[in-house]
């Protein structure tokens, strides 16, 4: 990605390019076209304030000059548009300040003709010159349909070219005709001419499709269904099959996810590491060597471990919805979800929650109505993301010592607990909050045909997505762990020991964490930690895990002063928390009762700030974003005390 | 798994007597073509059920229902649609 200059910032039209915008309805194949006619050398390009995804690229050397192209996002319907369709309705609307395309590139499902014209129509009427690529003509054999492109193209007054774009057939047939409707627009465009009415439209196509003879049946009697399709919808929806298939799925996406990512993330944290270190033994001794290598690089490690969760999460999610399963997936669970107020799309979110809440974010943009949309990313951060795992290992650890199965089984308990504590908060805001409103609701959602996914466009896809959750996610990150860092590595110069020499004290000045601004907050903190049972030293963790929460593993380990050896430091640590005592009585710390009380915290806390800085810019409101930190935070306090209490009552210490 | 005996292409045809009462796609039996006859509902959502091809005049059939009996699998233009009950409520057919 380092070759391409800030594509969001730079301005559209530059006076000879070409600039084509790819349209149509999803599933008819616009992505494996935009990767045929340009390479693969496209990305994504969030425009500022959009809530979707757009690919923008150049069209591959070979096929003469450039041409920009852009990838929108497929539109069902403009009706009741979810936040990607209403982003491409508003470029083809000539509503969008910075995508004004010469061309429209019509994608166009050759074994959906009706739906997918009635769809060209309403683009046409935008006035823009326009070419139809016609794709899936495979599979025509397969629906008992053939189509005639000539007719097609005389009967529409628009070029029609058949593209394989798996192959890359015809994809210069393609370009010609870009370039021939950009000097001469079409003549008698017959889609421009379609009533705006559907009843009317639809009437419209078919007679021009009939009419032509561009369309016809290749076996008598026969209507287009794909039998293939309805096979392994015969089994993969069946009434017994259908969610045990469900669940093998989903297991083996979870296992994909915990065991094959496990290398890859150590190898991440020993890269970082040893990044940091060599960081500091480059740079000249002193506190700005160890605000990168420390601060900067070991920070932003901290969260970078979980990226190939994410690039293995993101590529089999690419996966699924390539072969059509994953919307299957929606439809099986659209029903419990919709009774909580959510939407069967929401499950793909909810999933990808359980490895990071910021791509869970993203992936709610396709959930249509709003109230749906926000429900679903108001209840992500419950989901048991992997940044709380080694929080959970290290006090289920101090909690169960001896037995490491019952720390296991208590982990799958968390998770699924937290699956129920999202749906619970869910079905209880949907009920009381929303209870007066009536919302716009629909499902009404298309199961794309079956097909063999192909590796390659995969991979791309998912590098697009990994490498804009990149840029996304890690100018937050980069920040709050640097301020985070400063915070607990700096302090009131008053507060530091006095240097020997007796130097006046700066006002700030460079302190351990036990005298920092960090240990500050914390014991500032310390009236409202003790009811959680614990002193400050724990406060300043649950500040620091504000960077991402498994940084409270090694707050700990500094505030209780763990020597720093690799292998012994989980051990050492939970020696030191097993001794830990409040500074003024001989009670313990670490309690059952505390521990239980930390993990309540941290199941529902809204400890991630990067999260909060991304619903802000998704949902495009400071106030859900604040009102999500405050209740989720504020929730994890009031269950931790009340847990705790409730436990010293019974006796429980 | 039984083997699939019947395909959906030859599903049996839309009846066409004169005066059929409507019903609603929900209460229609499963597996064979109906025709849409009019939309009764919310006007948004309906709107859409229209832009997406359900429109009065054409055939729809369900196919299917998932395990949980909601949403239901229809054939309508070519397309399989999953709609939920509470949308096939308002799809009235012949």
């Amino acid at each position: 990605m380092g070759t391409v200059k800030s594509p969001a910032l730079e301005p559209e039209n530059r006076a000879e390019e070409l600039t084509v915008c790819l349209v149509g309805m999803p599933n008819a194949g616009k992505t494996t076209l935009m990767n045929a006619l340009t390479g693969g050398s496209f990305h994504t390009a969030n425009y500022p304030g959009a809530t979707a995804t757009i690919l923008r690229g150049k069209s591959k050397p070979e096929f003469g000059p450039t041409i920009t192209l852009v990838d929108l996002p497929g539109v069902h319907s403009p009706v009741a548009p979810s936040p990607e369709e209403e982003l491409s309705c508003r470029v083809l609307e000539g509503r969008h300040p910075r995508v004004q395309p010469d061309v429209l590139l019509l994608v166009v499902d050759a074994t959906q003709l009706e739906r997918h014209l009635k769809f060209a129509g309403y683009a046409a009427r935008q006035g823009k010159p326009m070419v139809v690529a016609l794709t899936m003509t495979d599979l025509l054999a397969r629906t008992h349909q053939s189509v005639n492109d000539a007719k097609l193209s005389a009967a529409l007054g628009v070029p029609v070219v058949p593209v394989d774009p798996r192959t890359g057939k015809d994809v210069e047939r393609l370009i010609a005709a870009l370039r021939q409707v950009a000097s001469q627009p079409n003549q008698n465009n017959a889609l421009a001419q379609l009533p705006d009415e559907p009843v009317a439209a639809y009437n419209e196509v078919r007679k021009l499709l009939t009419g032509s003879g561009a369309l016809a049946q290749t076996v008598k009697g026969a209507r287009a269904t794909d039998l293939l399709t309805a096979r392994i919808d015969r089994l993969v929806l069946h009434r017994y099959l259908g969610f045990p298939i469900f669940f093998i799925i989903l297991a083996g996406l979870f296992a994909a996810i915990f065991w094959a990512a496990q290398p890859f993330m150590d190898g991440v944290e020993g890269a970082f590491a040893m990044a940091g270190k060599l960081a500091m033994s480059v740079l000249p001794e002193g506190v700005a060597a160890r605000f990168i290598g420390e601060g900067i690089i070991q920070g932003v490690g901290a969260v970078a471990v979980f990226f190939p969760q994410i690039v293995i999460l993101f590529f089999l999610m690419t996966l699924l919805e390539d072969s059509g399963y994953l919307a299957r997936g929606a439809a099986l669970v659209d029903r419990p979800l919709s009774f909580l107020g959510l939407h069967g799309r929401s499950f793909v979110p909810m999933l990808s929650g359980f490895a990071c809440a910021i791509p869970a974010i993203f992936a709610a943009r396709t959930i249509p109505a709003r109230r749906e949309r926000m429900l679903t990313i108001w209840i992500l951060p419950l989901m048991s993301c992997s940044a709380r795992l080694p929080v959970y290992a290290l006090l289920l650890a101090a909690l169960l010592p001896d037995a490491p199965w019952k720390a296991g089984l208590s982990l799958a308990g968390i998770y699924i607990t937290s699956l129920l504590a999202g749906s619970l908060v869910a079905g209880l805001i949907s009920r009381i909050a929303f209870r007066k409103r009536r919302s716009l609701s629909i499902l009404a959602m298309e199961l794309p045909v079956y097909r063999t996914p192909q590796l390659k466009p995969i991979l791309r896809m998912t590098w697009k997505r990994a490498s804009a959750y990149l840029k996304r996610a890690g100018v937050p990150i980069v920040v709050i762990s640097s301020v985070l860092w400063l915070l607990s590595n700096f302090g009131l110069g008053a507060r530091q020991p006095a240097s020997p020499d007796g130097a006046a004290r700066p006002i700030i000045a460079q302190s351990d964490l036990e005298h920092s601004f960090a240990a500050q907050l914390g014991q500032a903190m310390e009236p409202m930690l003790r009811p959680m049972g614990v002193d400050w030293r724990v406060g300043v963790g649950l500040i620091s895990a504000f960077a991402a929460r498994e940084v409270f593993v090694s707050s700990m380990a500094i505030v209780f002063h763990v020597a720093d050896s690799e292998e012994t430091q989980q051990a050492g640590l939970l020696e030191q928390m097993r001794a830990a005592k409040f500074a003024d009585s001989s009670q313990r710390i670490f309690t059952p009762a505390t521990i239980l009380g930390l993990i309540a915290f941290f199941f529902f806390s809204l400890q991630c700030l990067s999260t909060v800085s991304v619903i802000r810019s998704e949902t495009n409101s400071w106030r859900m974003a604040g009102l999500q930190l405050l209740f989720y935070t504020g929730l994890g306090y009031l269950v931790s005390v009340t847990l705790v209490q409730g436990l010293r009552l019974m006796g429980v210490e | 798994m039984a083997t699939i005996t019947t395909t959906y292409s030859s599903l049996p045809e839309v009846n066409v007597e004169k005066g059929a009462p409507a019903l609603r796609l929900l209460d229609a039996p499963h597996d064979r073509w109906h025709r849409i006859r009019h939309l009764n509902g919310p006007k948004e959502e309906c709107q859409r059920l229209l832009d997406l091809g359900l429109t009065p005049g054409e055939e729809i059939a369900v196919v299917q229902s998932v395990p949980l009996g909601d949403p239901m699998i229809v054939l309508v233009r070519g397309t399989r649609l999953a709609l939920r009950r509470r949308e096939a409520a308002w799809i009235w057919v012949q």
